[in-house]
């Protein structure tokens, strides 16, 4: 017969936990002996706890410090600021707002890219380099506004008849660059990583830092 | 950067909170250590066991833990802090991108074709049993998927929970229970494997 004792349901995780108190856990077993459905559910929820026991703890495939630094080395609240400066900081944000409307295509954020060193790689060599920031060059084949992530995302490819070798550049909050035109010549600079999702894998520069524009 | 004398392990996170907010940014690597791996858990079954996507949520975590560090008040632990950070970026993610499920049912019959994590020492009875919770898990609502993660892979109490997901410690219990039976339901033909 189907139980409505709903105010004992609330209770069975913590008799199965042993934290029930043992006035309750004695109304608890007492209905046991007469209601087969709480019975069924203490039994349903024991064996839902040995699937929950078993699902295995996992660890990162990739170490992503070296992005986290980047990211952080190059964000323009670089050193989270003391308690008693988040006003100055707040107001310095603003102007830093203000600053990067203005220069959308020369920002270097503060001069934090500035600070940066960039190992200069060619798009076919960007697999074999090992620098977690790069600066390459190429033509810009194709330019792609992913409306869900808010990213925007650009192919650069050495040859602009050739499809390959390319990498893909990622342009991220808040690093809101504006992206290059398609055709024109741009050196990148930003973090170097690979995309091993299914159907990505490939090379790409993320986020991208500063966009130069290549007069040719 | 001058290398610390006392082990990692001697450091609290209180200590390693201030030195970051300092500009050690040693500091901030040893918190980042200390937490990743138990972070990524959480957010690796939130984003539906997708690897890399676990990947870039952990970094973006981290990131907005750094930057927001100075805000963090002792009152809920660090870890805690952390958790809920880690939670709602994962669902923020979820929002964002549609993942593709694959029934239970359809894998009911090729247990072994699921798990890049398995290894030798797990014998083929262990294998099958990963592979039928991974795919429940998924099946899971993301509440109850959560709460699940947070209590039996991660090991937080009632009240931590409660913490992370800004819920009464009662209603942590009922959700739990809930989710608990609904896991049951959906492995109850896999019983053979328990």
């Amino acid at each position: 017969m189907k139980c409505f004792r709903v105010d004992l349901w609330g209770k069975l995780s913590d008799y199965e936990n042993g934290v029930l108190s043992e006035s309750d856990a004695r109304e608890l077993e007492a209905h046991f002996l007469r209601c087969s459905d709480c019975k069924e559910r203490l039994a349903n929820l024991r064996k839902g706890q040995t699937w929950a026991k078993s699902i295995p703890p996992v660890k990162p495939q990739r170490e992503i410090w070296k992005n986290i630094e980047a990211a952080l080395n190059a964000s323009p609240v670089r050193r989270s600021a003391a308690p008693y400066m988040s006003a100055a900081a707040a107001l310095l944000c603003a102007f830093f707002l203000l600053y990067l409307l203005w220069n959308r295509n020369e920002r270097d954020f503060a001069g934090g890219v500035k600070e940066m060193r960039f190992e200069e790689v060619t798009i076919a060599k960007i697999p074999h380099s090992s620098a977690p920031h790069i600066v390459t060059e190429g033509f810009v084949s194709e330019v792609h506004f992913d409306p869900k992530e808010g990213d925007t995302l650009f192919r650069l490819v050495e040859n602009p008849a050739q499809p390959e070798p390319f990498v893909i550049c990622e342009i991220v909050q808040p690093y809101q660059l504006k992206p290059p035109p398609v055709g024109s010549r741009v050196r990148v600079f930003g973090v170097s990583r690979f995309d091993s999702k299914e159907d990505h894998l490939w090379f790409e520069v993320h986020p991208v830092l500063k966009i130069q524009s290549v007069h040719q | 950067m001058q290398k610390r004398e006392t082990s990692c392990e001697a450091i609290s996170d209180a200590s390693l909170i201030d030195a970051t907010i300092t500009g050690d940014g040693e500091a901030f690597r040893e918190l980042y250590e200390r937490y990743r791996d138990s972070i990524y858990s959480l957010i690796y079954y939130i984003v539906d066991c997708d690897a890399p996507s676990a990947e870039d949520v952990l970094q973006s975590v981290f990131i907005k833990v750094h930057c927001n560090l100075h805000r963090f008040r002792q009152e809920a632990t660090f870890k805690t802090w952390v958790y809920r950070i880690a939670v709602n970026e994962a669902k923020n993610f979820r929002r964002g991108v549609r993942i593709g499920k694959t029934s239970l049912k359809s894998i009911a019959n090729t247990p072994a074709e699921f798990d890049s994590r398995s290894s030798p020492e797990l014998t083929h009875l262990q294998r099958q049993r990963r592979a039928v919770v991974f795919r429940a898990i998924q099946e899971l609502p993301e509440k109850y998927r959560t709460i699940v993660i947070l209590k039996y892979v991660e090991e937080l109490s009632y009240a931590q929970i409660a913490e992370v997901l800004a819920l009464r410690i009662g209603t942590v219990a009922s959700t739990l229970n809930r989710a608990l039976l609904e896991l049951q339901r959906k492995l109850k033909q896999f019983e053979n494997l328990l």
